[in-house]
């Protein structure tokens, strides 16, 4: 479109002066030093380079120091559970139970084919099979529970 | 004269003694920020009789002390009589346990205090140290981790279970193996206390090369003949160093098994005791064993320092309020100023 | 221009030497904002506060060679924030007195010369339905004669950006101008 390249061309003939060029720069310069004044004497730090830098390490250190710090203080407190004495029947019968599974085989290893159809297993694996056992028994253990104890209602409403 | 070794009859000794009866005796310290020191020492018999200078721990009639009586329902009286002392520091504990000869001379024990500034908490360190009788062998390198655990708990909170309705449980699956291992932890103690007494005389002899791992292998192997037959010394010693040993050297003579003898003596004398130590603040870690109430208990008795140094510790954090506020106020300055300047960006 | 000022002591926080600066980039702010903003006022305003930053971030400035780049990116970015601050008020001035527009897209007159009213009359009136975006790429495109490259750099918009948003500013400025002639 023709007509809107002429005007372009003759927008771009128009250089435009400022009015008052030297009020807007003494303006400018005028603002510069309000700005300067503004500078609020709390922060002056925040300008020199290698102070806020330390500053900005030394907060992110402070940071990291007390999250650690907690975390440990919390970790040892957690641990502190395993001082407090409790027996209790479970922990036992669980006791009992690894002991008498880790007993057979250790007998069976030293008594090679008393035991028939045995294999050799790690104790640590042995222990983790027998943990996962009791789980399971006592878990099968509360839903029998929960059964019976939903079969008693179930009975007592038909009464 | 030749001595016969026979370090079994020492054991069962040893095993009889500890049951001698006397006063029970619990030790409370409690323990103040500024590392000063309460102590309060309860003693309860079945008698009005207690003797101050023959008291497990050191006490004296200088200290704060009351006496009560409880009449049980079935008519069984106990005394208490309760003394109560305050430490500067634990220094002047340290002094009273040096001095001490009542009941349990041959003990070595040791109190510390330890405060560490750590920002934002204080954290503190209270250690009751008793040192070992012998060179024989530590606990932890002959029972298990849960062993140990049964092995170092007092006996009263031992009692209370087994008195409770898992009683056939806990005597039969754990605390009766863990006799029998501890009967026999006794004896090869006992026998390795007999040996580094042996390789300690021998070792100064530069003309005597011995391997020591050589000599802890020949003990395991005669181990039982030490224990169960008697033995003369210098059989001992030549099946453990070879033959001849004995008699080229006069540093090996007679008085070796009664120097571990008096070794013994210390362990076989020690009358148990109690601590229970209350910490300043929250407690965030121990080595001793919380009871139902929260108190946390270790007990000194012979086993447990025989053959190794007995550390009965406890730490704990006070919050330093002034430390967070400082951080925070800090904190909040440096990301003020660097918001503020990010703006003015 | 920038040879005339020394950036190092600028960067010290000269404030003659800053006057120096402002003296030799204060024209060419100034016309770039006006053709942007379209207003008298408002390209004051973009270079007070273009010089303003300059000075504020004078510590970051590398060299001599990239400070008049740096000025102009400065100044566009102000420009684009009042567009964009602006836009819901802003007033769609029409053009009074068509006549001088018949003259201007004539081809009888090509050395007509615009007066300040007329200049900004006509700039208002053109861009009056463009985007802030199409408003500056059109502005340093085809008034200010910067190649593609150089807009990118300046706006940090990408090419094809750029292109779309020159052909969008293009196509409605000719609608306003057929709109005017006719």
């Amino acid at each position: 479109m023709k007509e809107l390249e002429r005007i372009i061309k003759q927008l771009k003939l128009y250089k435009p002066e400022i009015d008052g060029r030297d009020s807007l720069r003494e303006s400018i310069m005028q603002n510069i030093r309000r700005k300067k004044r503004k500078i609020n004497y709390l922060f002056v730090w925040t300008e020199i380079v290698w102070l806020r830098r330390s500053l900005a390490i030394a907060s992110v250190a402070i940071i990291a120091v007390f999250v650690l710090q907690q975390l440990f203080v919390i970790n040892r407190i957690d641990k502190l559970e395993e001082r407090m004495v409790s027996f209790n029947t479970e922990k036992i019968l669980e006791y009992q139970r690894e002991n008498v599974i880790l007993n057979s085989v250790l007998f069976e290893e030293q008594f090679p084919g008393v035991l028939t159809d045995s294999i050799k297993v790690a104790s640590e694996d042995l222990l983790d099979l027998v943990r996962s056992y009791s789980n399971l028994q006592n878990k099968y253990e509360e839903m029998l529970g929960t059964i019976k104890k939903n079969r008693s209602e179930s009975t007592k409403q038909k009464l | 004269m030749k001595r016969k070794v026979n370090i079994v009859m020492v054991s069962l000794f040893m095993m009889i003694l500890s049951s001698c009866e006397g006063p029970d005796a619990l030790v409370i310290n409690l323990v103040q920020k500024d590392g000063s020191v309460t102590r309060k020492i309860i003693l309860t018999y079945n008698k009005d009789e207690f003797d101050l200078n023959n008291c497990q721990v050191p006490v004296d009639s200088t200290w704060d002390i009351s006496r009560t009586y409880d009449v049980s329902a079935d008519g069984d009286t106990t005394y208490t009589l309760t003394a109560i002392r305050e430490f500067e520091s634990v220094k002047d504990i340290n002094v009273l346990y040096n001095e001490y000869e009542g009941s349990n001379p041959g003990l070595k024990r040791t109190a510390e205090f330890q405060r560490k500034f750590r920002w934002f908490n204080t954290v503190y360190h209270y250690i009751e140290h008793v040192d070992r009788a012998l060179e024989g062998i530590p606990p932890k390198d002959f029972f298990t981790g849960e062993e140990i655990n049964y092995f170092y708990m007092p006996e009263k909170l031992v009692n209370a279970a087994i008195e409770g309705p898992d009683s056939t449980y806990l005597k039969e699956s754990v605390m009766k193996p863990l006799e029998e291992k501890t009967e026999q932890w006794l004896g090869r103690s006992l026998v390795r206390a007999f040996v580094n007494k042996i390789i300690d005389t021998v070792s100064v002899n530069p003309q005597i090369k011995i391997d020591t791992g050589q000599i802890y292998l020949k003990e395991e192997r005669i181990a039982a003949s030490i224990l169960f037959n008697e033995m003369e010394e210098q059989q001992v010693i030549d099946s453990l160093l070879g033959s001849g040993v004995y008699s080229a050297n006069s540093a090996l003579n007679d008085t070796l098994l009664s120097e571990i003898e008096d070794e013994f003596s210390v362990a076989l004398n020690t009358d148990s005791y109690l601590i229970q130590t209350i910490m300043p603040g929250e407690l965030t870690a121990t080595n001793g064993y919380i009871d139902e109430d929260g108190n946390v208990l270790w007990e000194v008795k012979g086993d447990v320092i025989l053959s190794s140094d007995y550390d009965m510790w406890a730490e704990s954090k006070i919050v330093n309020l002034w430390a967070w506020i400082v951080t925070g106020a800090f904190l909040l300055f440096v990301i003020a100023g660097l918001i503020v300047r990010a703006l003015r960006r | 221009m920038s040879a005339s000022c020394d950036i190092k002591k600028i960067k010290a926080g000269d404030e003659n030497e800053f006057r120096k600066l402002i003296d030799a980039n204060m024209d060419n702010i100034y016309v770039t904002a006006l053709r942007i903003t379209a207003d008298e006022d408002d390209a004051r305003d973009v270079v007070q506060e273009t010089f303003l930053k300059v000075w504020e971030k004078r510590k970051s400035i590398n060299d001599n060679n990239c400070i008049r780049p740096y000025i102009r990116r400065i100044a566009v970015n102000k420009c684009y924030d009042l567009l964009r601050k602006r836009k819901s008020r802003y007033r769609i001035n029409g053009i009074a007195d068509t006549s001088f527009l018949a003259e201007v897209a004539g081809d009888s007159r090509a050395d007509y010369n615009l007066n300040n009213n007329e200049a900004v009359s006509l700039l208002n009136a053109l861009a009056s339905g463009l985007s802030p975006r199409q408003r500056i790429v059109f502005t340093m495109v085809e008034l200010e004669g910067l190649s593609h490259d150089e807009v990118a750099e300046i706006t940090g918009m990408n090419k094809t950006s750029i292109k779309s948003n020159l052909s969008h500013a293009r196509k409605k400025i000719e609608g306003v101008i057929k709109q005017y002639l006719t």
